[in-house]
């Protein structure tokens, strides 16, 4: 890891009032690599840079091949901070920094040092799970299945993966729900009943939510705590949460863990719900405005919900998590919200459904990042 | 038509050996877990693809000897020990028999309106042929598997796919297929059988496939079994 040395922090400078503004910022003495992911960095999380005449605030310093410095300052001529931080490679000396700017700045914890989960496909029906930066960079693949792989899911405290897999086990193929340590590297089969086996959202408290056809229709369930599947291939000790025919997808769970939210139909409809997660009565979260929701995923601070709506191409929406008028932001599937709880990392198809790339919506200031595009199509990032 | 056929080896009834099966797979799971694909990616400009998580603690051996090469220490070699695996009710992830081989494409598949599982009057007269077929022959067992076009999240695809294939499954026993014959598989949007995005490629993709799963003829003194003589067109509505 990275050593930061601060030879002074001060809590001087002149905070953004709007939050929904883009905050002109000019980068001054960075070469090469590191000036580039200085201006992506800063510009994810709402950053504009621009020229030092126009700018509110002037990070200025020089990069080395193993450091880097900072001083940070407002144009008012107040003093922020003046960093020197070593000891590892250049992108994540540049990442440290932008999370410091950001937090000088606006008073919030930075996500460049955060990393990403995705699918994406490696050659003709095969995709695998990848781990990388979050902003693309340094990806590595997490499996070697040479099948199909859906839905990577962190665990909550990203130790390890949950994700579906089509893996041959007993010479037949079928859906499984893969646990994965990555630690240790270990896997485990989490959930294999007869027919679909997905989902594998855990909830803070350890809890987690199943999408199985099992008993035909497809429904939810919950695990109880410290369950395995192969003490109870029946599924006898699962929490059967629904009991329809409607297609159920994409769990997510309240930060809290007392609601999964997921997409079901509804009358024909598709429709966000929730369910307490001690089972209960199915609640619709409404969504006005939005056209075919799908995909939600709520907010580490509890407050949204990001889901993607259908309207012709696919579209990326967020709307209060109690559910109101749906605000639509950019062309994009997939979404997952960073820990900031303003970032959100989705997908975009360009030129076809194998050929999707993410990119990063800042909520508030509605700026769109794309990341760089990878050989195979990829799919469902999740954020850590 | 593709007829495509796999062998296993696991016997009939033995349940202890499903469980080494099962275990040794668990095993090769494990072994497989973290090897990086590092060729299949495509190089960032500036930038050497990492063969690690990033934090520099790599490792190519592994204390399980599993080969991982991903993130972190090596893994335990996954699967040993653990309880015997009962199977599951009927045909399923747990459940499947003998020697057998796998053909698929020996009936029509049937097809689907946009976003819509529900089966039209005119599947009726070729699911009965598939019906009728594994009710003469009871050793056959069958998966649905329920695919989607494009035009929709890959989420919502899988559920949507599971549907589809649940729908024939259900209806297959209403003619009178025994529901432990049968098992459903959802590829989602993953496997089109015809590249394009206009509504011909649509509507052909969206669609469900039936695969046999027919056992080998197990001969009484322990030999080699011998493959049953089904040509796949032979049953072909």
């Amino acid at each position: 890891m990275f050593a930061m040395a601060a030879s002074t922090w001060a809590a001087g400078l002149q905070v953004q009032g709007n939050v929904g503004k883009l905050i002109p910022i000019a980068l001054i003495g960075y070469q090469g690599e590191v000036a580039k992911v200085l201006a992506f960095d800063l510009q994810v999380m709402g950053c504009k840079i621009v020229a030092k005449g126009d700018a509110s605030f002037v990070l200025k310093g020089k990069n080395g091949p193993n450091n880097l410095t900072g001083v940070l300052s407002d144009n008012a001529g107040n003093f922020g901070f003046n960093l020197n931080i070593n000891g590892a490679a250049p992108r994540v000396l540049a990442h440290a920094l932008s999370n410091a700017t950001i937090k000088a700045i606006t008073g919030q914890n930075g996500i460049a040092h955060t990393r990403i989960l995705f699918t994406m496909k490696t050659a003709a029906r095969e995709w695998e799970v990848f781990q990388s930066d979050f902003d693309g960079h340094n990806p590595v693949a997490l499996t070697n299945d040479k099948s199909i792989v859906e839905s990577p899911m962190w665990m909550p405290d990203h130790s390890g993966l949950f994700y579906t897999s089509w893996m041959t086990i007993g010479g037949l193929q079928n859906t499984t729900v893969v646990k994965h340590n990555l630690k240790t590297g270990k896997r485990e089969v989490f959930s294999r009943y007869k027919g679909l086996n997905t989902g594998g959202a855990m909830a803070p408290n350890g809890l987690v939510a199943l999408i199985l056809s099992k008993s035909r229709s497809t429904d939810v369930y919950i695990t109880p705590p410290k369950w395995e599947f192969l003490k109870d291939i029946k599924g006898e000790k699962l929490l059967r949460l629904t009991r329809s025919r409607e297609e159920k997808s994409s769990p997510t769970w309240s930060p809290n863990g007392q609601w999964l939210c997921f997409h079901t139909l509804i009358g024909g409809k598709h429709t966000l719900v929730k369910i307490p997660a001690g089972g209960g009565q199915m609640v619709s979260i409404p969504t006005r405005g939005a056209f075919r929701p799908t995909q939600p995923s709520w907010s580490p601070d509890g407050k949204w919900i990001a889901f993607t709506q259908q309207r012709g191409g696919f579209q990326i929406g967020v709307i209060p998590a109690a559910g109101g008028n749906a605000k639509i932001y950019c062309e994009g599937e997939d979404p997952a919200w960073a820990a900031n709880s303003r970032n959100i990392i989705f997908t975009r198809r360009a030129g076809g459904v194998n050929k999707k790339r993410m990119a990063i919506l800042d909520v508030p200031t509605e700026q769109v990042k794309m990341l760089p595009a990878l050989r195979g199509g990829v799919g469902q990032p999740a954020w850590q | 038509m593709r007829d495509v056929r796999e062998k296993e080896n696991i016997m009939q009834g033995a349940i202890y050996l499903k469980t080494l099966a099962v275990v040794a797979a668990l095993a090769a799971l494990a072994a497989n877990g973290c090897k990086s694909a590092t060729t299949d990616v495509t190089n960032i400009p500036g930038k050497t693809l990492a063969t690690n998580g990033g934090n520099g603690n790599g490792n190519t051996g592994g204390t399980g000897g599993n080969g991982n090469t991903g993130l972190g220490p090596g893994g335990t070699g996954g699967g040993t020990g653990g309880p015997e695996i009962t199977p599951g009710p009927g045909f399923g992830p747990l459940g499947l028999p003998g020697e057998h081989e796998i053909v698929r494409d020996a009936f029509q598949k049937i097809h689907f309106a946009y976003d819509s599982a529900e089966l039209q009057p005119t599947d009726l007269p070729n699911i009965t042929k598939v019906a009728e077929y594994l009710i003469q022959n009871p050793q056959h067992l069958l998966e649905v598997e329920g695919h989607c076009d494009e035009r929709g999240t890959e989420d919502y695809n899988l559920s949507l796919g599971e549907r589809r294939a649940q729908a024939i499954a259900q209806a297959l026993s209403e003619l009178g297929v025994t529901a432990n014959r049968l098992a459903t598989k959802s590829m989602g949007e993953k496997m089109p059988i015809v590249q394009g995005s206009d509504k011909e490629s649509f509507a052909a993709n969206r669609r469900g496939e039936f695969v046999l799963y027919v056992p080998l003829a197990a001969p009484a003194n322990g030999a080699t079994p011998q493959r049953i003589n089904l040509t796949p067109g032979a049953v072909t509505p």
